[in-house]
């Protein structure tokens, strides 16, 4: 099913959950809403599935107003964060629930539901489980008890609340694969909610980054790692050392790094922001290169890489670099070394909420 | 917000309905009792009120309920503190059965409670013999009307004070104790205050209780009138002899008691919601 | 809990019996007598049919006081408790003349000729104002708890109001229902004060257990009131029983998530 957001605004006692939120989702599309809590992901998601209703605004399913449907007609399977199974009903009720309370002619009979039931609970590889209780399920088991209902009653789209948030953190990776896996065999469309970076960009075909109430940024996983479009964005996909400069007249100065910021060709003197990836940043030996120099504060082995902190100025800022560029360099605590980003992105100061700061079709890029 | 379309709320009319029935039940079944009492009693006028209250029978009915209570509420308060202690702070053989005992006064009948002392300390009781030989009453005396009023009222502080104690666990006392606090020093410094508004919630309705005891009080008093009768007693007393006025003016007495219990209590659950809220 | 109560019943009944005196026999002949059996039926079904009726009552004014919202609703709130509060004569006294034919409702209830007041029907009424809040009060705060992820999951399935109710919400709070129905039947079938002066206490009609025992004391038949009171006890005992099961079944159920 198609879905068209337009315009929803929202708030709750005088605080504003939604503001101008709009967004058109594919068919069979899988859509991830991330963000901190708070950022109104959640709420967009509710009113989405017409748990909740907006104050102003419509939700469009394929092109038809569904803004005052109420949540039984729309048919919508939502999975709720900590999963609401029915306690006092074995796992084969629960997931025959939809079905069961169903009236008037899609009414089916009780063999058509063991049937479905028990196809649903081969699906989610709960075959065996059936006559057990939800206290009697491990974390993951209730998740897939949880999917199995919603998709019961053949819901046109599925709605996900956090649905690895309180899992740990294994379990978490097998299921994110599973959901995938099942999405790309149902084709049905889906959107999740979740704060997870990680889990929105290896799970979602499309990644919508929100933040109080807005939508910062929409795009695949791809677009949204590489070109963040905004410093909210930047910051909350990972990690990335955000670093106090000056722009004027196209360049952009870091301590006592210059480099070239040609989208601010125009701007006179402002102060701003600059975000590097730690893997961005590339490090040389005192006279083998160019860049700034910097002090190596500190210094981790993360496995296959290795983190170093070092001080540029006044200014503290992340590199990582692999096991064998470490070996080369032997750095040590203390010692000077040339910096240089591979990549950088600016943001004015002064502008700074909002998407309207820099075109995100053109990053800026310096080789060495 | 849409009220019409959330889905956890039922339709207008349903709501109405049973905000309706909820209203009557209330009205008939709680409000109405009240506004009677106070009716009933002011019937005749305020004078007539007044000198029902200050009539000598009914002035001695007052008093014996304010000795009987200011020796109840003490004694349970600190029964009550200790049984709670040792059930909510310790693990030990036959807690469960203390905790039954506390409840065993709940579930019994008051009569029975009353009937129990009258078997063991009554003339033809156990005990009543040797009391008689030595002098001693206790059936159809205060020590009876003491001693059924504290087997009533035994569970209040404790029941009171049992989950909050349980709730509050050891952590902060163990603390206390590694800091070098003595066992009073704990109590009174660490669990005492903890615990503050259930335990005077507790003496509040262990105090309603004391005061408003009949059926128990009623089985071992011998209703002598201006001696061993308590304020209920003696509204049974006047209304069995039809005087209203006077019967209702002592219960009217009675019911300003539970209604400061009631507000009183009310104030108390704000006061600890907002301990719980800072 | 259970073992518990065995050794702290059975004592107190054997006291009953030893102090009393009495052979198997005769005890059959005091705490069975017809005047007496008439007392238990209607003090076991005085109290059912209270319960039962505080069941539906207590439920009603308990979702009323969680769920919606109206003016002085916290004053009602406190009010509930007041049959906790009041002492029970005074309860006895202004139920009686508020139901006596000449009282507010009596005279209502008569006029459809209903005699409320010196019936069994008066002995309900006093049951009723005694039990209500110990529905309202042990299913208000599991009402107050339920998670409306479980309602918005039915109703996101399809389900009606009523179908999330009977489905979803009844469930949850059947064990409480079920604690509050046993303690209001407690109380009521032990209940003296606010019965009896409603109860006209007429031989075998309106003539509650409790008032039996206080009867027997009254002519000096210990041995009598001690029969009595040793099935009442034991009634107690039974209904402490199911009050503690309810709230284990209560506690496995809530146990899992």
């Amino acid at each position: 099913m198609m879905i068209d957001i337009r315009n929803v605004h929202k708030t709750f006692g005088g605080f504003p959950a939604l503001s101008d939120v709009s967004l058109k989702i594919k068919e069979g599309e899988l859509v991830a809403l991330l963000g901190p809590s708070g950022s109104g992901k959640t709420s967009l998601l509710r009113i989405l599935a017409g748990l909740e209703f907006p104050d102003s605004g419509q939700v469009l399913f394929d092109g038809g107003d569904a803004t005052n449907v109420s949540v039984r007609d729309r048919r919508v399977g939502f999975v709720f964060q900590h999963y609401a199974l029915f306690r006092h009903m074995t796992v084969f009720d629960n997931v025959a629930f939809g079905l069961t309370v169903r009236r008037g002619p899609g009414r089916l009979s009780k063999e058509e539901i063991g049937d479905r039931v028990r196809h649903l609970l081969e699906m989610v590889q709960l075959g065996g489980l059936a006559e057990r209780y939800p206290s009697q399920l491990s974390g993951g088991q209730r998740q897939r008890v949880a999917l199995a209902r919603a998709l019961a009653i053949q819901p046109k789209v599925l709605l996900l609340d956090e649905p690895f948030g309180a899992l740990d953190a294994r379990v978490r990776k097998e299921l994110r694969r599973w959901l995938r896996n099942l999405h790309d065999e149902l084709k049905i469309t889906g959107v999740f909610v979740t704060h997870d970076q990680e889990e929105a960009l290896d799970v979602a075909d499309r990644v919508v980054v929100m933040n109080k109430g807005r939508i910062e940024q929409a795009g695949t996983p791809t677009q949204i790692y590489d070109s963040p479009a905004t410093p909210f964005v930047y910051q909350f996909l990972g990690n990335v050392n955000s670093l106090e400069c000056h722009i004027r007249d196209g360049v952009a100065q870091i301590g006592s790094l210059t480099l070239p910021a040609s989208a601010y060709a125009g701007v006179q003197e402002a102060a701003g922001l600059a975000f590097v990836r730690p893997h961005d940043l590339l490090l040389s030996k005192m006279g083998e290169g160019a860049g700034a120099q910097a002090e190596v504060r500190h210094i981790s082995i993360l496995g296959p890489l290795v983190r170093v902190e070092l001080l540029l100025g006044e200014q503290v800022l992340e590199a990582e670099i692999s096991r064998q560029r470490h070996a080369e360099l032997g750095l040590k605590i203390g010692q000077q070394v040339l910096i240089w980003p591979r990549q950088a992105r600016f943001f004015l100061r002064d502008s700074w909420q909002g998407t309207s700061l820099l075109d995100p079709e053109t990053p800026i890029d310096h080789a060495i | 917000m849409s009220t019409r379309l959330n889905p956890l709320l039922e339709s207008r009319a349903v709501r109405i309905g049973l905000t309706l029935v909820a209203a009557i039940i209330l009205l008939l079944f709680l409000f109405a009792p009240l506004v009677v009492v106070f009716g009933e009693a002011l019937s005749k006028g305020l004078g007539a009120y007044l000198d029902a209250l200050t009539e000598p029978d009914t002035l001695s009915s007052i008093w014996l309920t304010l000795v009987v209570a200011a020796i109840c509420v003490p004694v349970n308060l600190v029964f009550g503190i200790c049984a709670a202690w040792c059930v909510a702070k310790f693990d030990f053989r036959g807690k469960s059965l203390l905790t039954t005992i506390i409840d065993l006064p709940f579930s019994v009948s008051p009569v029975i409670a009353g009937l129990i002392y009258v078997l063991v300390f009554g003339l033809q009781g156990w005990l009543g013999p040797w009391l008689r030989d030595h002098g001693i009453h206790i059936i159809f005396a205060l020590p009876g009307i003491v001693l059924a009023t504290l087997f009533i009222t035994f569970p209040f502080v404790a029941r009171e004070l049992i989950p909050l104690m349980e709730e509050q666990g050891t952590e902060a006392e163990e603390a206390a104790v590694s800091l070098g606090a003595n066992g009073w020093q704990v109590f009174r410094r660490v669990t005492l205050p903890n615990v503050k508004w259930g335990l005077l919630y507790g003496v509040l309705l262990c105090n309603a209780r004391a005061m408003g005891e009949f059926g128990a009080v009623s089985v071992v008093s011998g209703h002598i009138r201006g001696r061993t009768t308590t304020m209920p007693l003696q509204v049974e007393i006047l209304y069995n002899e039809y005087n209203m006025v006077a019967a209702f003016a002592v219960a009217s007495l009675l019911a300003m008691l539970a209604l400061v219990t009631l507000a009183v209590k009310t104030f108390f659950e704000w006061r600890y919601a907002k301990e719980l809220a800072a | 809990m259970f073992a518990a109560a065995l050794i702290v019943l059975v004592p107190i009944s054997a006291l009953f019996l030893r102090s009393a005196g009495l052979t198997w026999d005769q005890f059959i002949a005091a705490a069975f007598s017809p005047r007496v059996m008439a007392s238990y039926r209607l003090s076991f079904g005085g109290a059912l049919i209270a319960a039962v009726f505080n069941v539906i009552a207590g439920l009603i004014v308990a979702w009323v006081l969680v769920r919606y919202d109206f003016p002085f609703r916290k004053l009602v709130d406190a009010l509930v408790d007041l049959p906790f509060a009041l002492p029970t004569a005074v309860a006895g006294v202004a139920l009686t003349a508020l139901y006596a034919p000449k009282g507010v409702l009596g005279k209502a209830l008569l006029s459809i000729g209903i005699k409320a007041a010196f019936t069994p029907l008066g002995v309900v009424l006093a049951m009723i104002f005694i039990g209500l809040p110990f529905v309202v009060r042990t299913v208000q705060p599991v009402l107050q708890d339920l998670e409306d992820e479980h309602e918005e999951a039915a109703v996101s399935l399809g389900a009606d109001r009523w179908q999330v109710f009977t489905y979803v919400i009844l469930p949850s709070i059947l064990p409480a229902l079920v604690t509050g129905f046993a303690l209001a039947f407690a109380r009521a079938l032990g209940e003296y004060g606010s019965v009896i002066f409603i109860a006209g206490n007429m031989p075998g009609v309106s003539e509650i257990a409790p008032l039996m025992i206080v009867t027997k004391l009254e002519q000096y038949d210990y041995a009598g009131a001690s029969a009595i009171a040793t099935v009442m006890l034991v009634a107690a005992f039974a209904m402490l029983l199911v009050i503690n099961s309810a709230q284990k079944w209560h506690q496995t159920r809530l146990a899992g998530r």
